[in-house]
């Protein structure tokens, strides 16, 4: 393990210092992406594996990181997918409790980089008020010109085309086999897919595939699915306006459930429009009201974009949940057609469960078409 | 928004907790507080019983009606039916309110009358706090319980041990803090326990538990609202693992250890619990958890706001009390506005970006013969809140807040135990346990795993300690560089650990820091983790890179104003003294000024951050005061209201060039320094005991004292040894050298002549040249009890002479000491002389009391005349006052003020009154005439009596002669006499009264504690010689009469007193 003095320079100029951990054999010596921070005070493992945080840097705002050590079951994807972490204070023997691998194993392994001893508070304070800003972290006190430059020149690009799978994988449903309950099958767009999504429906006994993001609406077809999933994922919804008509044909056919950017998305192929976010939503601790009934909960949420609600009085979709922080839209339904979505995490990992209840709805949904 | 509000009720009732005891202390004046406002807010009239005077929660813009009334069902009916409010809160005042409500639902009195019972309904309170009924709902909601056996008879035990198996835990079912319970390894242990356990439990009944200890034990915080939206304000872990109570644990927000898997298991697992049990409000779920199997258990709920739900306000800023009231006037969560944000409503869960602990603060300081022992019975008085960006910061800021002598986890007398000592600390955990596992780790840095295995506490804390014990070395070995010193300041080191560990002196290193710009910064409790926009004014120090905020002044002439406070709850500095600071704070802002207070204590109405401009929770030492200030800049700081903890940094912060208000530090220093102050009596020609001080003993043998016994002695400085006594010859003033005394030159032992006289107490208002004592306050016991422990009575039966005498007195020492702001003095009063025995340059415990009861607002006063702003003759006309009176208006009503104990909680400490404090409360007892006033007094104190039955006296030769009238008096009641041998015989010489002789243990096989224990005593009058012989019979005696809820009297003062009220409810008769 290597520790160097770096810096975060965010592309207005800020700058923060810190020190940077990294793995022996870890070659690189500068990281670009967005910066951006999450409330949450436990789950960085699921986090830093979440592909929604494809090419970002990703600071935490809880201080102490590290405790309670990795877990491979704790991991929401095959590998990090963040480009950095960021933290105020990093523990070094994590996991010593329970036999773990340690904080710094699991991104040594990965090959991220840690950066600690940054004032994440003021960092935070900056991304909340200036917005979300790309930045660059380098192995030096005092770097140069070049490196901010290169910061401003640097945009992401091609976010759910690095995160999706290549090919389908089927995948068999979990418990009792001779249970009477209906087995469907379940087609999972992967856009970032977290895994917990998957297993969600699988841990309820169903078949799920996933899919590559550019399925083409045939081979869903010939798949002889019950129902579709459009998931979670990196970047910017419009990114993948060119395939819009195809989700939308296939949401129109079957019962469809979509999560963040598979909401973003489906709302798009039925019309509406989409924002960024000033510094995103990103956290656990997220209050969502059910319109119809009032009922409140709290959920997980990562997300840099948002449904404008305005835009969606001229579609099908109906908004159903919304944000008890700034209105946004939160969830949304069809008018006619077995279709929702949400903006959050039903399927949590990290953050609360109160909202798992959404993939027996989308089930039941499936059931009864 | 409050068109929400239910508009039906009209006016609300709020159930107050009583007198601050262990386990139930002034967190119950905060959340009762917050209730009373949000009815304010709401619209709604509202009616508060609480027989404390010293809180918030009583003063007059609180409520639209204060009852300051013993809290009984009977009195409580009485107002009830008077006030006829609409809907009734019980779960404000802690366990003391619920059981209240619980008491008159289950005699139909609610139904009765209509009054609605809002938030959980008392079938609801039932189920969450019946043992029986709660491991039933858990079992069949598929809530994990450890297994257990109610046991409402002793016959019962015996098979329930055979079916858990040991160690178990016993658990009475409704006490206060878990009184009565413990943890027994044995079968004999199981049966004593469960034994008292009965007795203490309001429906005799316990529960026999298998043993968890040793788990990680977590708690949750839920708010509730009665659509079921439910949310976990704050996951707080325990550092000591289950089997100390929560309350003696040191707790640290959020939940460390656990992965996020667990953490959301757990908060899952408590809203369904929380949802389960249809509790509406706020509700703390505790919860065991086993890190290795994964399995977690139920241990309890508390239905109601609690000291938890206090300490999670503080700890994240979500204002849970506040928020709790609201979803019991009907809204629900999403309709309640976030008061953080003013934004975003109440539906969120905090996210913390510091780390948050808790520390108990334990009264064996006081108590040193008490049993240190820790375990599911509760024993701190109370508890400080330390925040920080790492771990180990925290945890040495919590430890410096406690004010114990420590500011680092390093403690002289556990660095001299052995390891076995030093593990025993940890095993049986004692109030050391931390001290001792850091020394552990410094003899032997790898004994970690060991403590680990041993101890079950989480590595994680270790590795934080055994990083506090690298850095020592490093600071041992390398002295220091400016790399190293900004990594320990950042890890929470304080300069004066610092300069031990490198040899330096303290000014060098604070000067050194200072050099290198190495000096905290300010950061905000905001509970969002900076996400949102916050107004809350809520901060703490952290030597991290950048302040949150700018304190530029916009308006050059508004004064700014610091108010110190007066930390953790503690015997002799209590909640009387946060009254005061809560009032300075009030006041500067009424007068525009910029108010900030700083203080550490989370349970506290100062703490709250809507009573000040800015809230700074640090440490109340000179160091991070110091820091504060220097950073707040502020016109001035007022130090005279929190008690002694800011009075004592008053010369400090003015060296620092920082300007005290009101009396300076030099006249503070002055009136606390004895040779000064005897000096400046001697002036004014004003008497006082005749005193002297010893740097040595005393060789009896060749030099004579110049003093007349009896004595009062105590050591200027206390090292575990005993402290202040009375001793009457010199015999046990030899006896008293031999104990663990100690004394030198620089803390010499001081001896006064002790005068038995009537003590008078009063606190003066002064400006330097003008005074006006509000009123005087009349001791019922003589001198010789602690003026905490005494029993007050306003107005005073004083001649007026004597009144006029006190007057003059107050206002020759009040001019010479320059006093402005309060001065308290103690005089006694004995042959129709007055005697100075103390004063005390600032607010006293007193206070609200007084302010209460003569209706003048002492502590406003004040702080007017520390910031000059008015002198007292301003003062007097304002409230229609001439210059030429000095006392306010003599009221109608007769008022006592009364000591509430908490010795139940506190094996093996004795509970005979003496010069040294040992109560943790007080309540007020008002009534038309004197025995009216003691009998609300001592029912408000929680004291029954019968009004005939047995006394028994077992009275020390030297007390004998005075109990001769008390005796016929009791006798002429009607009442029988009882005395062992020695009393007996002396009653029966000198009146002829026939007295039924008890024998000592040891006299007969049916003795003295057959005699109480099968309840043939009514009443115990004990005066002893003292001493602290936890042997002897008289300690027996009374630890017996607080198992037995006996009326015990260590004073015959106070059972003289008590007799008054016999007399007054019934008829003596005599023989002629």
């Amino acid at each position: 393990m290597k520790v160097v003095d770096g810096t975060l320079i965010l592309d207005n100029g800020k700058t923060f210092q810190g020190k940077i951990w990294k793995g022996d054999h870890f070659t690189q010596k500068e990281w670009m992406g967005e910066v951006v921070f999450n409330t949450s005070m436990v789950g960085y493992q699921e986090m830093l594996t979440d592909p929604s945080y494809n090419q970002q840097i990703l600071c935490l705002t809880f201080p102490v990181i590290g405790v309670y050590g990795t877990n491979k079951n704790w991991s929401e994807s095959i590998k990090a997918h963040a480009r950095a972490l960021i933290v105020h204070d990093l523990y070094f023997n994590g996991g010593e409790e329970y036999q773990r691998p340690s904080l710094l194993d699991f991104a040594s392994k990965q090959q991220i980089p840690v950066m600690s001893d940054i004032d994440t508070r003021a960092l935070v304070l900056e991304l909340r008020k200036s917005g979300t800003r790309k930045g660059i972290i380098v192995e030096t006190l005092a770097p140069q010109s070049s490196a901010k430059t290169k910061i401003l020149e640097w945009a992401p690009r091609d976010h759910v085309q690095e995160v999706s799978v290549s090919r389908m994988i089927r995948m068999h449903g979990n418990g009792n086999k001779n249970s009477r309950d209906p087995k469907y099958r379940i087609a999972v767009y992967d856009f970032g897919v977290k895994s917990h999504i998957m297993e969600s429906l699988k841990e309820r006994g169903h078949e799920v595939i996933q899919v590559p993001y550019n399925t083409s609406k045939e081979d869903i077809l010939d798949l002889e699915i019950d129902g579709l999933v459009l998931s979670n994922g990196p970047g910017d919804p419009t990114d993948l306006k060119e395939h819009l008509p195809t989700y939308k044909f296939l949401a129109e056919k079957f019962p469809t459930l979509g999560i963040c950017l598979g909401h973003q998305i489906l709302c798009l192929a039925f019309g509406a429009k989409t924002y960024k976010l000033s510094f995103g939503h990103r956290g656990g601790n997220h209050p969502v009201r059910q319109i119809d009934n009032g009922r409140v909960f709290l959920t997980s949420q990562n997300h840099g974009y948002a449904v404008d609600r305005k835009s969606l009085d001229v579609t099908d979709l109906i908004v159903t949940y919304e944000s008890l922080n700034d209105f946004t839209v939160e969830g949304v339904k069809h008018k006619f057609l077995p279709i929702m979505s949400v903006q959050y995490h039903p399927e949590h990992n990290p953050g609360p469960r109160d909202s798992e209840f959404h993939f027996d709805q989308f089930l039941q949904m499936v059931g009864k078409k | 928004m409050n068109a929400l509000v239910n508009r039906k009720w009209k006016k609300i009732l709020v159930i107050g907790p009583g007198p601050i005891v262990i386990a139930q202390a002034a967190e119950f004046d905060y959340s009762a507080s917050q209730c009373l406002q949000i009815l304010k807010e709401a619209g709604i009239k509202s009616v508060i019983i609480n027989s404390n005077p010293a809180t918030i929660m009583t003063d007059s813009v609180m409520a639209d009606t204060i009852y300051m009334e013993p809290l009984t069902t009977s009195f409580l009916k009485k107002i009830v039916l008077k006030e006829r409010p609409d809907a009734v809160l019980c779960s404000f005042g802690g366990q003391t309110a619920l059981n209240l409500g619980k008491k008159l639902w289950d005699e139909g009195f609610w139904q009765k009358y209509q009054i609605e019972i809002l938030g959980s309904s008392i079938e609801t309170i039932k189920a969450a706090e019946d043992r029986m009924l709660f491991r039933d709902e858990m079992q069949r909601r598929g809530h994990p319980v450890p297994h257990s056996r109610i046991i409402t008879h002793m016959s019962q035990v015996d098979s329930a041990i055979q079916e858990l198996g040991l160690p178990l835990i016993i658990r009475p079912a409704y006490t206060l803090g878990g009184s009565g319970g413990g943890l027994a390894s044995t079968v004999e242990e199981v049966k004593s326990i469960m034994e008292r356990g009965l007795r203490l439990s309001a429906v005799n009944q316990c529960l026999l538990e298998q043993s968890i200890a040793g788990l990680k034990e977590i708690e949750f915080e839920v708010i509730c609202d009665h659509k079921g939206n439910a949310l976990a304000v704050c996951g707080l872990e325990n550092l000591d693992p289950v089997g100390v109570h929560t309350g003696d644990s040191v707790v640290v927000a959020p939940i460390m250890t656990l992965s996020d898997y667990e953490v959301q298991s757990l908060r899952s697992m408590s809203l369904q619990i929380v949802r389960d049990l249809k509790i509406v409000g706020a509700c703390n779920v505790q919860l065991a958890h086993n890190s290795k199997t994964k399995q977690s258990y139920v241990i309890e709920v508390n239905p109601r706001v609690s000291r938890s739900s206090a300490l999670a306000s503080k700890a994240t800023g979500y204002p849970i009390a506040k928020v709790a009231a609201w979803v019991c006037l009907g809204k629900t969560l999403d309709e309640i506005i976030n008061p953080i944000t003013q934004k975003t409503c109440a539906a969120f869960e905090p996210s913390l970006d510091y780390v948050v602990m808790k520390f108990p603060r334990f009264p064996f300081d006081k108590f040193i013969e008490a049993e240190k022992k820790l375990g599911p019975q509760m024993k701190a008085t109370g508890e400080v809140m330390s925040l920080e960006r790492n771990f180990l910061a925290s945890f040495l800021k919590g430890i410096r807040s406690l004010e114990q002598g420590f500011d680092h986890l390093w403690c002289a007398a556990i660095e001299a135990e052995t390891d076995d000592g030093l593990w025993d600390h940890i095993l049986r955990p004692t109030d050391m346990r931390w001290f001792a596992v850091a020394e552990l780790l410094r003899r032997d840095q790898k004994s970690l795993e060991l403590i680990a295995v041993k101890s079950m506490i989480a590595p994680y804390f270790l590795r934080e300690l055994q990083r506090m014990v690298q850095l020592e070395v490093d600071l041992k070995s390398n002295g220091i560089n400016k790399e190293l010193l900004l990594e320990v300041k950042k890890r929470g080191f304080a300069d004066s650990a610092i300069a031990r560990f490198t040899n330096e002196a303290k000014e060098k290193i604070s000067q050194k820091r200072i050099d290198w710009n190495i000096r905290p910064v300010i950061k905000t409790v905001d509970s969002c983790a900076a996400e949102f926009p916050a107004v809350t004014p809520y901060y703490y120090l952290s030597y991290d890179k950048e302040s949150d905020v700018n304190l530029e002044r916009v308006n050059k002439n508004r004064k700014r104003v610091v108010v110190l406070g007066s930390g953790p709850i503690r015997i002799g500095q209590g909640i009387e003294f946060d009254y005061s600071s809560v009032h300075a704070l009030n006041t500067c802002r009424a007068l525009g000024h910029e108010t900030i207070m700083i203080n550490n204590n989370p349970e506290t109405c100062s703490t709250d951050f809507s009573f000040s401009d800015r809230l700074y929770f640090v440490p109340l030492d000179e160091e991070d005061v110091l820091e504060v200030l220097r950073l707040e800049k502020p016109d001035g700081v007022i130090v005279q209201l929190g008690g002694q903890t800011p009075l004592n940094l008053a010369s400090k912060l003015e060296r620092a060039g920082f300007h005290i208000y009101g009396t300076t530090a030099e006249s503070i220093e002055n009136s606390e320094n004895r040779k000064f102050f005897e000096v400046v009596l001697t002036e004014l020609s004003i008497r006082r005991p005749k005193a002297m001080a010893l740097d040595r003993r005393i060789n009896f043998a060749t030099e004579a004292m110049d003093l007349s016994y009896p004595l009062m002695v105590r050591p200027s400085f206390v090292l575990g040894g005993r402290s202040m006594a009375i001793v009457y010859d010199q015999q046990e003033l030899e006896e008293y050298f031999n104990s663990k005394v100690y004394f030198s030159k620089e803390a010499p032992l001081l001896l006064d002549e002790y005068i038995k006289g009537k003590e008078i107490e009063v606190d003066v208002l002064s400006d330097g040249k003008d005074i006006f004592i509000p009123g005087i306050l009349e001791h019922i016991e003589r001198a010789g009890v602690h003026s905490g422990d005494s029993m007050g009575m306003y107005p005073p039966k004083l001649p007026s002479t004597v009144q006029q005498e006190i007057i003059h007195i107050a206002l020759k020492l009040c001019k010479k000491l320059n006093i402005r702001g309060l001065l308290n003095i103690q005089f006694t009063w004995k042959k129709n002389q007055l005697y100075i025995l103390e004063v005390n340059p600032r607010a006293s415990r007193t206070v609200p009391f007084m302010a209460k009861m003569t209706k003048i607002p002492i502590a406003e006063w004040a702080t007017k005349l520390m910031l000059g702003e008015m002198s007292v003759s301003d003062l007097k006309r304002s409230h229609g006052l001439s210059a030429s009176e000095f006392l306010a208006p003599t009221p109608e009503w007769v008022s006592l003020k009364l000591p509430v104990f908490s010795f139940e909680k506190l094996s093996m400490v004795d509970s005979a009154l003496g010069p040294e404090m040992k109560s943790t409360g007080e309540v007020v007892g008002r009534g038309v005439n004197f025995p009216q006033a003691m009998a609300k007094g001592l029912m408000a104190a929680g004291v029954k009596w019968s009004y005939i039955g047995s006394v028994l006296f077992t009275i020390a030769d030297r007390f004998k002669p005075e109990i001769i009238p008390l005796v016929k008096r009791f006798h002429a009641l009607g009442h029988d006499l009882m005395a062992t041998a020695g009393t007996a015989a002396f009653i029966e010489k000198e009146t002829g009264i026939k007295v039924t002789v008890v024998p000592k243990v040891g006299e007969a096989d049916y003795h003295l504690e057959h005699y109480l224990r099968d309840a043939r005593i009514d009443v115990v009058i004990n005066a002893l010689a003292g001493g602290r012989n936890a042997n002897s019979d008289g300690h027996l005696l009374r630890k017996l009469s607080i198992e037995m809820k006996l009326p015990c009297f260590t004073s015959l003062d106070t059972a003289e007193a008590f007799l008054e009220v016999l007399e007054h409810q019934h008829f003596s008769i005599f023989e002629s």
